[in-house]
């Protein structure tokens, strides 16, 4: 993924997941901007959330669906500001001819900004920056996941959204708008969703000190104070997934639970629905808003020209600890290699959809998802052997175009990862027949499958011309074959 | 003299109008005073209108299905035509959608240059009828650029279709709007049978490219489209030149808005309309498609099925004109018959006839489709489950045409609005159901949605018509005024 690519995710939340909601709800009921927006966005999450894991669940959370459910909402909220604009033909009459008015008046103007820049904005939009740069970093030059969760339910974004059989998994069906709305894939969205989810978390966390407190000056800090605490990993890992997902509705539940009940009830029947494990991040936001409740108190004592230093000096601090957080280069894997992954997207974007295929671990399949066809190395090597793949007259059986085999040279070790030789050795691999785990988790299963995968393409390619090599690093070798050429 | 100052109220003269400009107390005062000299007034001698017979009203009215008619025997005694025929899956694919966007895309403005043209011609304003035709066409021909434009960005952002399929789509797209806004002409200057002649005019044409030049079926139609689009607008201009000749009544000068205000329900239908009789195709062709080449995916069994429902319809639309041209024939003769007293008696000898010309065409039609589909079962056409579809298929269309006939006399009633409105529900349910039953059983299913939607339209409009014809004196008198 590039940066390109974040921010486009990005903004496509920020409208459709923000700024249109609010716009089309409005804010009747005249409260504080703030609140009327999280309460917006909360009811929002909640239709949206509920309504596609219905859908999903009958296989219906297909593009022309949940499309339809994003405009009606938006088309019902607008219509409840207007309550009369349907209920006779004269008001839709008179609706027409004023919008035609507006029609006849409308004049192309230069846009000019309503609001002042000012310090305060200027120090949110700098920790917001570097927050974004700060979070978005691993995902912007990154296109596999750390963690085998992101995985997971990147292949369960792309299943949920292609309509096939799906197995609930409560954290994807708010994606799915974003996924066919920003047209990005699947693991392009939750790689982004994990940055989006954590601005809201640390927003929430501000909101949060701001309805306790009234003051913008713990807000501010309460944001900041959150920021640092997820790019820190202080809730258990720098990159929020369902956890962090959870926990930012948990906090805006809290926010909103003294002015707004009921959608305080909304947002916490989300953030339950996620994951039950948001405790900690929530414990944290808590601690976050108390610390800077703590702080404007202490700051309103200062007089009023160093308060609003103590704002710039807060941001600069902020940013200074946000950017010693930047991440270093990581060490390729540990799930997936970099190349591999990279790789699949080239083949996804150069040839035809539904064409080719590509055999390969598990990990490989959300990055294809819906734009060719997968088949897992394990299933490869047991269809063939190598006396079978040397007979000239050998052809692979497969109705695509193309095929790209994926073989580690250097063979991975997901399901070890973090341990020490010590601790590998006391693992007890009887603890599961399935052989596709011992294959692809255990050093030497993985080992094995991958030697009987480069032993048959060896095999293959000794009696074939059609196999090529498409990309070759050391670590990861991907062989092409166009399955309609001559040998 | 209620009538007369109810008359000179629908022209404007209200009270202060009386007053101001006439020097009458009120409108009544001014009834008062002009009705003995109205009834001193000869009345005309009635003119005498030519007699068509029926074959000749029928033939007007299927005249704009006769592109598709023409089309549909070109491809099967020819395999090609203007557009469609032996194409590969991908070029059917551009072909279908870019027939079907043109269709959407064009419309609603072919709508309003038919009903606009109509109107102006049939005031004797000549000159303003040319005028309004070519602006709608320009803004029709900007919009569909623009809008084929559109589609082909949005088909690159969402990968739906690469981009060579895409760009083909849309040069279809308008090319065949061009075509159709031509044609519309036609029907304004009520010359349906130069819409024949171009079109066979076109199909040669891409013969003589494909045949002769040797070039690829698709750059042939496009060429063929664009050739016949242009020999239709020259021959349209010079049709229209020449009315302008004649002499002309003080013309009304308009505005954008106005019109918009006005023809807005006439431009919905024509969208909408469209998007009823191919929401199903629409449907059918997105609907599992996560394993194939292409994010829309034209269905060559579907459309077989599909046609043969086509060809029907074109046979039975021809009634829909017939019925209008009786519907103002008898509701004349029964005015004359009926005294101001007794509008009931008008309204109930309307509402017999409505219900009589149904009686007279649902057995028939349904007849024709069974008929037609043993036939083509017989002949090895269709089996499996393209013989539902192809059933249903002509089970729907003769709803359809019932829906059409309701929308002429809401039309002729000056009812547009429920016309729009009846389309959009059924358009509505079309899709709902098309959708719902494509995406959880399989694509064929989409017949399903189109039935119900073309039932949804006979039935809401023939409700809303016969609502009208309960107080038909009034909604007639609307109209004429």
């Amino acid at each position: 993924m590039s940066w390109l690519v974040f921010l486009h995710v990005t903004a496509v939340f920020a409208v459709f997941y923000i700024l249109a909601p609010a716009l089309a709800w409005g804010n009747t009921t005249r409260s504080h901007w703030t609140l009327a927006t999280v309460e917006t966005f909360t009811r929002f999450s909640f239709f949206l959330h509920f309504a596609v894991l219905l859908l999903g669940m009958i296989h219906l959370a297909q593009p022309g669906a949940v499309i339809l459910l994003y405009f009606s909402w938006i088309g019902a909220a607008l219509l409840r500001r207007t309550p009369g604009l349907l209920s006779t033909a004269d008001s839709r009459r008179a609706f027409l001819v004023r919008l035609l008015v507006v029609a006849q008046e409308f004049r192309l103007r230069l846009w000019k900004p309503r609001f002042a820049f000012t310090e305060t904005s200027g120090s949110w939009f700098i920790l917001f920056g570097v927050f974004f740069v700060v979070c978005g970093w691993f995902p912007a030059h990154n296109l596999r996941f750390m963690d085998a969760d992101s995985y997971s339910r990147a292949t369960s974004l792309g299943v949920l959204g292609a309509g096939q059989k799906w197995v609930v998994d409560l954290s994807v069906p708010l994606l799915i708008p974003l996924h066919f709305f920003s047209a990005a894939s699947a693991p392009a969205v939750i790689a982004c969703s994990g940055p989006l989810l954590a601005a809201i978390f640390a927003v929430g966390t501000g909101f949060l000190a701001w309805e306790y407190t009234g003051s913008r000056l713990a807000a501010f800090l309460g944001t900041g104070f959150a920021m640092l605490a997820i790019v820190s990993g202080l809730a258990g890992g720098s990159e929020p997934g369902r956890a962090g997902m959870s926990a930012a509705y948990a906090i805006l539940a809290l926010g909103l639970a003294p002015r707004k009940p009921s959608c305080a009830f909304m947002a916490s029947l989300v953030a339950i629905s996620i994951s039950a494990a948001f405790w900690v991040w929530l414990g944290i936001g808590v601690t976050c808003a108390l610390l800077a409740g703590c702080g404007a108190t202490l700051a309103r004592r200062m007089p009023g020209a160093l308060l609003w230093r103590s704002t710039a000096v807060a941001t600069a601090v902020f940013s200074a600890v946000l950017c010693i957080h930047l991440p270093a280069h990581r060490k390729d894997g540990p799930l997936q290699y970099e190349a591999a992954a990279t790789v699949c997207n080239r083949v996804a974007s150069q040839f035809a959809r539904n064409t080719w295929m590509v055999v390969s671990p598990s990990e490989e399949l959300p990055f294809l998802y819906g734009r060719g066809w997968h088949l897992e190395l394990i299933d490869f090597i047991a269809s063939f052997t190598p006396i079978q793949v040397a007979d000239r007259s050998f052809r692979f059986p497969y109705v695509v175009r193309d095929v790209f085999f994926f073989v580690e040279r250097e063979p991975l070790l997901p399901g070890y990862s973090g341990l020490s030789l010590t601790a590998r050795a006391g693992l007890d691999l009887t603890r599961s027949f399935e052989p596709s785990f011992i294959a692809y988790s255990t050093p030497l299963g993985r080992a094995a499958l991958e030697y009987r995968a480069g032993e048959l393409l060896a095999a293959y390619a000794g009696t074939h011309s059609d196999l090529e090599t498409l990309h070759s690093d050391g670590r990861l070798t991907v062989y092409h074959v166009s399955i309609k050429s001559k040998p | 003299m209620r009538d007369l100052a109810t008359r000179l109220e629908t022209e404007g003269v209200t009270d202060a109008v009386a007053v101001a400009e006439f020097g009458f107390a009120s409108t009544f005062s001014m009834a008062e005073a002009w009705l003995p000299r109205i009834q001193s007034f000869q009345a005309l001698p009635a003119a005498i209108e030519p007699q068509r017979s029926w074959w000749r009203e029928y033939w007007k009215g299927i005249s704009f299905a006769l592109p598709m008619l023409a089309s549909i025997l070109s491809i099967m005694l020819l395999d090609f035509s203007l557009w469609g025929g032996d194409l590969s899956p991908e070029d059917a694919t551009a072909t279908g959608l870019g027939i079907v966007c043109s269709f959407l895309l064009g419309g609603g403005f072919v709508q309003v240059v038919a009903r606009r043209g109509l109107f102006l011609a049939g005031t004797n304003q000549f000159h303003r009828c040319e005028q309004s035709t070519w602006c709608w066409v320009r803004r029709g021909v900007a919009f569909t650029i623009l809008a084929s434009l559109a589609l082909v960005a949005a088909s690159a952002y969402w990968d739906w279709l690469p981009s060579r399929i895409s760009l083909t789509t849309a040069a279809f797209c308008v090319a065949l709007s061009l075509f159709w806004m031509a044609t519309g002409i036609f029907h304004v200057l009520d010359r349906g049978m130069l819409v024949t002649w171009v079109t066979l005019g076109g199909i040669a044409l891409v013969g003589a490219l494909r045949f002769g030049l040797h070039l690829p079926l698709v750059n042939s139609q496009l060429g063929g489209i664009l050739v016949s689009a242009c020999a239709a607008f020259l021959i349209s201009a010079r049709l229209l030149r020449r009315r302008c000749e004649k002499p002309a009544v003080a013309e009304v000068p308009s505005s954008f808005l106005r019109d918009v205000f006005f023809l807005w329900p006439y431009f919905s239908y024509g969208i909408l309309y469209y998007l009823l009789l191919f929401a199903d195709r629409l449907v059918a062709w997105t609907a599992h498609t996560h394993a194939s080449a292409f994010a829309v995916q034209f269905r060559a069994d579907y459309e077989t099925a599909l046609n043969l429902g086509l060809v029907s319809f074109i046979v039975e639309v021809g009634w829909v004109h017939c019925s209008t041209v009786s519907f103002y024939r008898i509701a004349t003769r029964a005015q004359k018959n009926f005294s101001i007293g007794n509008t009931g008696g008008f309204e109930r000898e309307m509402i017999r006839f409505y219900w009589n010309r149904l009686a007279r065409f649902i057995p028939v039609a349904m007849a024709g489709a069974i008929a037609g589909l043993l036939a083509a079962k017989a002949g090895g056409f269709l089996h499996g489950s393209v013989l539902t579809t192809a059933a249903c298929s002509l089970a729907g269309f003769p709803f359809l045409v019932v829906g059409l006939w309701n929308v002429s006399l809401l039309f002729a009633l000056s009812i547009a609005q429920k016309a729009a409105a009846a389309t959009a529900i059924a358009c509505l349910v079309d899709l709902t159901a098309g959708y719902l039953l494509t995406r959880i059983g399989d694509y064929h299913y989409a017949i399903v949605g189109f039935l119900l939607g073309a039932l949804v339209f006979a039935f809401l409009s023939g409700y809303w018509t016969l609502r009208a014809f309960r107080r038909l004196d009034y909604f007639y008198f609307a109209a004429s005024a």
